[in-house]
C-alpha cells in the first residue's frame, strides 16, 4: 500500500495551532536514560530508520485554506545536543520543519513533541521503536516481546487514523452537551509567585519504587493516579491555596487515554480530559477530600456513554458547516479573541498526566535506566505535573515557571514522610534567584 | 547525598532542590545535575515586535502626512495614498517578511495589496493606470514568480501548484475586463492572459495528479 504523504490533523490537534502563542505551545517531553553514553551518529541513524516506519511523525505543519494539515517532510531531522532550556518552542526554523526534536546529552536521549503530532501514548510507541533500533544498531540482540513497533514491522494504517472521527456517532446539534466537554468555564486558582524573568523552566523529578506506591494505594482503596492527583491538589492547597483570601477552586485537568476503551491503535491524539475541581474556601481540608474529588471526577468520565457524547460533541464542532467553510485566517481571529479571554481567566490550576507504565521489554532492562515524562507550563498555568513508570521506578516530574518550589517541596516531603525512599533531581533553574 | 530536612536523596549535589539548604553548611555549592549546564540568562522574547514598532512609526507618519496635506493648499489628497503605502508596509512586514505562511499565500497577498494600492492611486490622482497597467503587470509578475518558485522548489513546496494555478486563472481577469470595455489598453492584458494560459497548461500537463492531490490537501475536500 502506498504511504500517505499528507494527513488531516486529528480532531484535538486541529485546535493546537490556534492556541499557540509566543510564550505557550503545547509541548511534552520524554527523556530516556540509558546505561551508557549516547553515540550521536548511531542515534541519527536510528532516527532516520525509525522515521521511515512512522510516516505520521515525518511531517511538517502546513496551512490549508480552511484547516491546517500535516505534509510529508522531505528534509532530515537532525539530532541535536540537549539544550539547557526545557521545552523551548518548536518552530519551523529550529527543527527543520518537523514538529518534534530529538536531543542527546551524556546517557540521555530527549524527545520534545508538539501535541499536534500525537499524545504521550503515541509518542511512547515511537520512542520505544527508536530505542530498539538504537540498541540494535549497537549490536544488541533484543527480544521485543511484541511490545514494540520495530522498524521492520509492517505499517498498520490504523496507526494514523483519527480515532475521534472513527468513533463519531452523528448527533443533532440540539443533543450535544458542551458543558460535559469543557467543564466549568469559571476561573480556577492558579499558583501565585514570581516567575522566571528569562527563558527556560524549572524541572524537578522524583523517583520512587512503583511497587511500594502501588501497594500503598491498593491498601487505601484508590489508584496511583487518584492518589498522586489528590496529593498534588492537596499540595497546592497547603503550599499556596490556604493562604489566599477567597480563593478560586483548584482545578486539575487529567487526560484520559481512550485507546483501551475504544480498541484504538492510533499513534495520534486520542485523549479527553477529566476535570477535578475542588472548592478550597472551606477550612482544614484533608488529603482524602482531594483524592475523593479526583477519584469521582475520573470515574464519572470513564464511562462509554459519557465519552461517546464528548467525542460526538468535539467532532460535531469540527463538522459544523460554518467551521468547514470558515477560512483559516478568520478561525485565527475567532480563536485570538477567545484566547485573550481564557489567558486572562485560566480554567485550570495545572494538568496532571500519568502515562502509566512505559511497558518496555524485559530485555531492555540492563540498558534502559528510566524514562521521564514532562509537560509544558505557561505563564497563565505555571506548573504541570506528570508520572510514568519504568520497570519498578515511578518517576514524577514537575515543570514550572515559578521561582519557588513550595508545591513540589510539600508534595515530595509528604511522600517521604509516608516512608517512601525518594531520589530527587532538578535542573536548578531557580538557583541564581533562590539562593 | 541526602537532605536531612526533606529526607530525600539528592544525588551528587550538596544543595537540596526542594528546600535549597546546603547539606554541608561549610562546603562550597556543588551542583551536578543530569541536565545540560545552565547557560547565561537569555531574555524573554520581546513583547514589542518589529511589526509593532513599525506600526507606531507608520501611525505617526500617517498623522503627520494628513496634517501637512490638509494644512497646505493642494487639490489632491495625497495623504491618503501615503496612509495606504504605510498600511502596505505593515502587511509587508507582518504577513510576508516575518510570516511563516506558504510562499503562494505571500505572493498572492503581496500582489493583491499592490493592486489595491494601484486602485487607491488611481482614485486619488485621477488616472487610469490601475486597470490598464498595474493589474495586468502585477498579475503577470505573480504568475512568473509563483511558476519560478514551483519549478525551483517543486520537491519541497508542492502546494505551490494550487497557488500557481489560481494565479494563472487570475491572469485572464485583465483580458476579461478589456472585453467588457473596462479598459482600452490591450497589450498588458494579452501578456497577462498568455502568461497565465501557458502556466496553466504546463501545470495541468506535467502535474495533474499532484494538482488534484494538492487541491484535496489545501481545501480538505
Amino acid at each position: 500500500m502506498a504511504l500517505k504523504n499528507w494527513f488531516r490533523l486529528d480532531n484535538s490537534a486541529k485546535l493546537y495551532p490556534f492556541i499557540t502563542t509566543k510564550d505557550s505551545q503545547n509541548l511534552f517531553r520524554f527523556t530516556v536514560e540509558l546505561a551508557f553514553d549516547i553515540d550521536k551518529n548511531i542515534l541519527q541513524q536510528a532516527l532516520d530508520t525509525t522515521l521511515k516506519r512512522f510516516p505520521s511523525f515525518a511531517v511538517r505543519l502546513r496551512r490549508g485554506v480552511f484547516w491546517y494539515y500535516l505534509e510529508k517532510n522531505e528534509k532530515q531531522l537532525l539530532v541535536q545536543p540537549e539544550s539547557d532550556i526545557i521545552m523551548e518552542q518548536i518552530t519551523a526554523h529550529n527543527c527543520n520543519d518537523f514538529c518534534f526534536r530529538v536531543m542527546y546529552f551524556n546517557n540521555r536521549i530527549t524527545f520534545e513533541f508538539f501535541h499536534i503530532l500525537c499524545d504521550g501514548s503515541g509518542a511512547l510507541q515511537f520512542i520505544k521503536s527508536l530505542i530498539h533500533t538504537y540498541l540494535t544498531l549497537l549490536g544488541l540482540d533484543l527480544d521485543t516481546e511484541n511490545k514494540i513497533l520495530t522498524a521492520d514491522s509492517p505499517i498498520d494504517p490504523r496507526e494514523y487514523e483519527d480515532s475521534f472521527a472513527e468513533n463519531y456517532k452523528p448527533v443533532k446539534l440540539k443533543d450535544i452537551n458542551i458543558t460535559n466537554l469543557t467543564g466549568s468555564t469559571s476561573q480556577a486558582f492558579t499558583l501565585p509567585g514570581e516567575q522566571f524573568d528569562h527563558l527556560g523552566k524549572g524541572a524537578i523529578t522524583a523517583d520512587l519504587s512503583a511497587k511500594q506506591v502501588l501497594a500503598y494505594c491498593k491498601s487505601n482503596g484508590y489508584t496511583v493516579t487518584h492518589f498522586l492527583g489528590g496529593l498534588f491538589m492537596y499540595s497546592v492547597y497547603m503550599a499556596k491555596g490556604r493562604f489566599v483570601k477567597n480563593p478560586k477552586d483548584i482545578t486539575l485537568f487529567i487526560p484520559i487515554n481512550l485507546r483501551k476503551l475504544y480498541k484504538s491503535v492510533t499513534l495520534r491524539n486520542f485523549t479527553l480530559f477529566s476535570r477535578a475541581r475542588a472548592d478550597i474556601k472551606k477550612q482544614d481540608l484533608t488529603l482524602e477530600y482531594f483524592i475523593k474529588i479526583v477519584q469521582d471526577s475520573i470515574e464519572s468520565c470513564y464511562k462509554k456513554e459519557y465519552l461517546d457524547n464528548n467525542i460526538s460533541t468535539t467532532m460535531k464542532g469540527e463538522r459544523l458547516w460554518i467551521m468547514r467553510i470558515m477560512p483559516l485566517f478568520i478561525k485565527h481571529l475567532v480563536f485570538a479573541i477567545n484566547n485573550e479571554k481564557s489567558l486572562k481567566k485560566p480554567t485550570k490550576t495545572a494538568t496532571f498526566s500519568n502515562v502509566g507504565i512505559a511497558d518496555l521489554p524485559k530485555s531492555f532492562e540492563p540498558y534502559v535506566k528510566k524514562v521521564t515524562f514532562m509537560l509544558h507550563a505557561c505563564p497563565q498555568v505555571p506548573i504541570s505535573f506528570t508520572a510514568i513508570t519504568t520497570y519498578d521506578t515511578l518517576t514524577i516530574a514537575f515543570v514550572r515557571l515559578l521561582k519557588d518550589t513550595d508545591t513540589e517541596k510539600f508534595f515530595i516531603n509528604y511522600l517521604a514522610n509516608l516512608g517512601f525512599d525518594i531520589s530527587v533531581s532538578s535542573n536548578y533553574w531557580e538557583v541564581d534567584d533562590a539562593l | 547525598m541526602r537532605c536531612n530536612y526533606c529526607n530525600v536523596d539528592i544525588g551528587d549535589n550538596n544543595i537540596c532542590p526542594l528546600c535549597h539548604k546546603k547539606v554541608d553548611e561549610n562546603s562550597a555549592i556543588q551542583i551536578k545535575t543530569e541536565y545540560p549546564k545552565k547557560q547565561a540568562k537569555r531574555p524573554l522574547p520581546l513583547k514589542v515586535s518589529p511589526k509593532n514598532i513599525y506600526l507606531i512609526i507608520a501611525i505617526i507618519a500617517s498623522i503627520v502626512s494628513i496634517l501637512i496635506c490638509y494644512l497646505t493648499p493642494t487639490t489632491t489628497l495625497w495623504c491618503w495614498f501615503m496612509v495606504a503605502v504605510f498600511a502596505y508596509g505593515y502587511l509587508l512586514i507582518g504577513n510576508t517578511i516575518f510570516s511563516n505562511s506558504e510562499i503562494g499565500t505571500k505572493i498572492f497577498l503581496q500582489g493583491s495589496c499592490l493592486i489595491a494600492l494601484g486602485y487607491i492611486y488611481e482614485a486619488i490622482f485621477k488616472t487610469t493606470v490601475a486597470t490598464s497597467y498595474i493589474l495586468p503587470i502585477v498579475i503577470t509578475f505573480m504568475i512568473i514568480v509563483s511558476s519560478a518558485m514551483l519549478t525551483i522548489f517543486y520537491k519541497h513546496n508542492r502546494s505551490l501548484f494550487v497557488s500557481c494555478c489560481l494565479m494563472s486563472l487570475l491572469g485572464f481577469l485583465p483580458i476579461i475586463l478589456y472585453a467588457c470595455k473596462v479598459t482600452t489598453t490591450l497589450v498588458p492584458p494579452v501578456i497577462s492572459a498568455v502568461t497565465g494560459g501557458s502556466a496553466l497548461i504546463l501545470s495541468l500537463t506535467f502535474g495533474f495528479k499532484k494538482l488534484k492531490e494538492q487541491f484535496e490537501k489545501v481545501f480538505h475536500i
